[in-house]
């Protein structure tokens, strides 16, 4: 498609609206996802608590195509979990749920490992402080460590949601090139070029590079912020 | 602390060194591995597709060959200047994965120093390849448009044109499948909740189908189904394990999987002909020995290896 003859308007802006919706939704059930599982991980004794770190940041190390398979042998039409959710009506192979999975997947260690590393950054006195205030564990919570750990938090929030815009290969795999349903920007781009369309693939990227950078500049922005309370401050 | 600080400069020279070292002999090394592991893949994709439907066609082949030739080894083309070892790297379009295996088999004895690679992908792709540089002596499309692109760029020897190859467009289904899809018209009808297709951009498979489905009037009613792949063995593949209801392949890639059945063939006259053309590229910088592999794609023998895939010779 040659934009300077067919002009903006006529380029079909799916691709943008189904990323946005995609990563949006990924990062909401990440961020609770990855808070929770950072929160849970630190009560762990020590022994479990590697494997369990390994568990979680797995996806993050793993080749996108890894992850992807995997999500097929899990969920495609020949495994047992797949086919009874083709059985009940809601197949995930081929669907915008699938794009929200598999860029969830991928996003999770990133908001997991650094709200762990802003949860370990607390300084432990004030939450036993807390403690012998007779506060219990959801109060301490919600009120000592989000509000000092907040920082980190929204950071790896950021992070998660570039990462979810970003993903391609087992969003691929996964949720497939359907365009005006599971058609990302990522995917768009990979299809433009092969058929050639470069300048409309030039589009997407320019996009990407914009929200991204975006997302780092914010990324950096609140990690600068100091928290007065985090561990190796005197409190000045 | 002073030997503190010798040991961590020796360990990041050391690693320094290491990284360098693994770069430079990937380097050297990529070359060499990407040509055995090319020659290995297609010796394995010519044994395991030539035992089950080649046996046919080198039996039959080698039977001919006694019957007009008393010579007990095959002899070479005639009249052929001996070649020096070359490698030819044949672009070729995605349902040719199969038959080409056998055919290197049967090229092998023939002119055994030539080596063939074989790039396959969706013809649209291969094209944008061509077009951006990419080294290939030969190119074997499944789609008129595709070829006719590159000669009108130049990118192509004009007068090594063949038209190859003749193939049939048809609506494929999972083996066992009770959907009880019989027909191309059934895509619209609540029996295909997905379907696969070809990127018409650059697949050749889905520009014929989207013609199918534009003859029979219901092109709107297929669009939201649609899943592209981004070429013919994909979609073959998504058919093969379930993940879609059905899709439009050749039937030579319907042939060459028992885990799909070919549901109904596109009715006459409603796709333009599937025709294969083939050619050198102008780039190429081995053009006698690709000429001798293009005119060894038009012999007998090639043609009876053709055949038993499902594929039409042309003319």
């Amino acid at each position: 498609m040659d934009l300077t003859s067919a002009g903006i308007a006529a380029v079909d802006f799916s691709p943008f609206f189904i990323s946005m919706k995609a990563s949006v939704l990924a990062t909401f059930f990440v961020f609770f996802a990855g808070v929770a599982a950072a929160r849970w991980s630190l009560r762990l004794p020590r022994r479990i608590s590697g494997v369990i770190d390994g568990v979680f940041t797995l996806p993050m190390v793993l080749p996108p195509t890894v992850v992807g398979f995997g999500l097929l042998l899990l969920l495609g039409a020949q495994s047992p979990v797949g086919q009874f959710l083709t059985s009940i009506g809601h197949r995930i192979v081929f669907s915008f749920s699938a794009t929200v999975l598999a860029a969830g997947v991928v996003a999770f260690p990133m908001m997991y490992r650094t709200a762990r590393g802003a949860f370990e950054q607390v300084d432990n006195n004030l939450i036993s402080a807390a403690r012998t205030l007779g506060h219990g564990e959801w109060t301490i919570f919600w009120k000592v460590y989000m509000p000092l750990a907040w920082p980190g938090v929204a950071a790896g929030t950021i992070l998660a949601f570039a990462r979810a815009l970003g993903e391609f290969g087992a969003t691929l795999m996964l949720a497939g090139n359907i365009p005006g349903r599971t058609q990302t920007m990522p995917i768009a781009v990979f299809a433009q070029v092969e058929a050639g369309h470069t300048e409309q693939a030039l589009l997407w990227v320019i996009i990407i590079v914009i929200i991204a950078f975006a997302a780092v500049f914010l990324m950096n922005f609140l990690t600068m912020r100091k928290s007065h309370f985090r561990k190796g401050d005197d409190g000045v | 602390m002073k030997c503190m600080k010798k040991a961590k400069s020796f360990m990041t020279g050391l690693l320094t060194f290491l990284l360098f070292a693994t770069l430079l002999s990937g380097c050297a090394d990529v070359k060499a591995t990407a040509a055995t592991s090319a020659e290995s893949s297609a010796a394995a994709i010519s044994t395991t597709a030539a035992s089950t439907a080649a046996d046919t066609a080198v039996s039959s082949e080698t039977t001919a060959a006694a019957v007009t030739e008393p010579t007990a080894t095959p002899s070479p083309i005639p009249n052929e200047p001996v070649l020096p070892d070359t490698e030819l790297i044949i672009s070729a379009a995605a349902s040719l994965t199969g038959v080409c295996g056998s055919l290197t088999d049967l090229f092998a004895k023939e002119q055994p120093q030539v080596t063939l690679t074989f790039n396959f992908g969706a013809s649209g792709a291969l094209q944008e390849q061509i077009e951006n540089g990419a080294p290939a002596d030969l190119f074997i499309s499944a789609g008129v448009k595709q070829m006719k692109a590159l000669t009108d760029g130049g990118f192509m020897v004009d007068d090594t044109l063949v038209d190859l190859l003749e193939n049939e467009v048809a609506l494929v289904i999972p083996a066992g499948s009770e959907a009880g899809i019989t027909s191309f018209e059934d895509a619209a009808t609540d029996k295909v909740i997905t379907l696969a297709l070809g990127d018409p951009d650059s697949v050749p498979a889905g520009q014929y189908a989207a013609q199918v489905f534009e003859s029979l009037g219901i092109t709107d009613d297929v669009s939201p189904k649609i899943v592209y792949g981004k070429d013919v063995r994909q979609i073959l593949t998504y058919i093969e394990n379930g993940e879609v209801d059905a899709g439009v392949i050749f039937v030579t890639d319907a042939y060459s999987s028992d885990k799909v059945t070919i549901a109904a063939t596109a009715p006459a006259g409603s796709h333009t002909a599937v025709i294969y053309p083939a050619g050198i590229v102008k780039a190429s910088e081995n053009q006698a020995a690709a000429q001798i592999f293009l005119d060894f794609l038009s012999t007998p023998e090639a043609a009876a290896v053709f055949e038993s895939y499902g594929f039409i010779m042309a003319g």
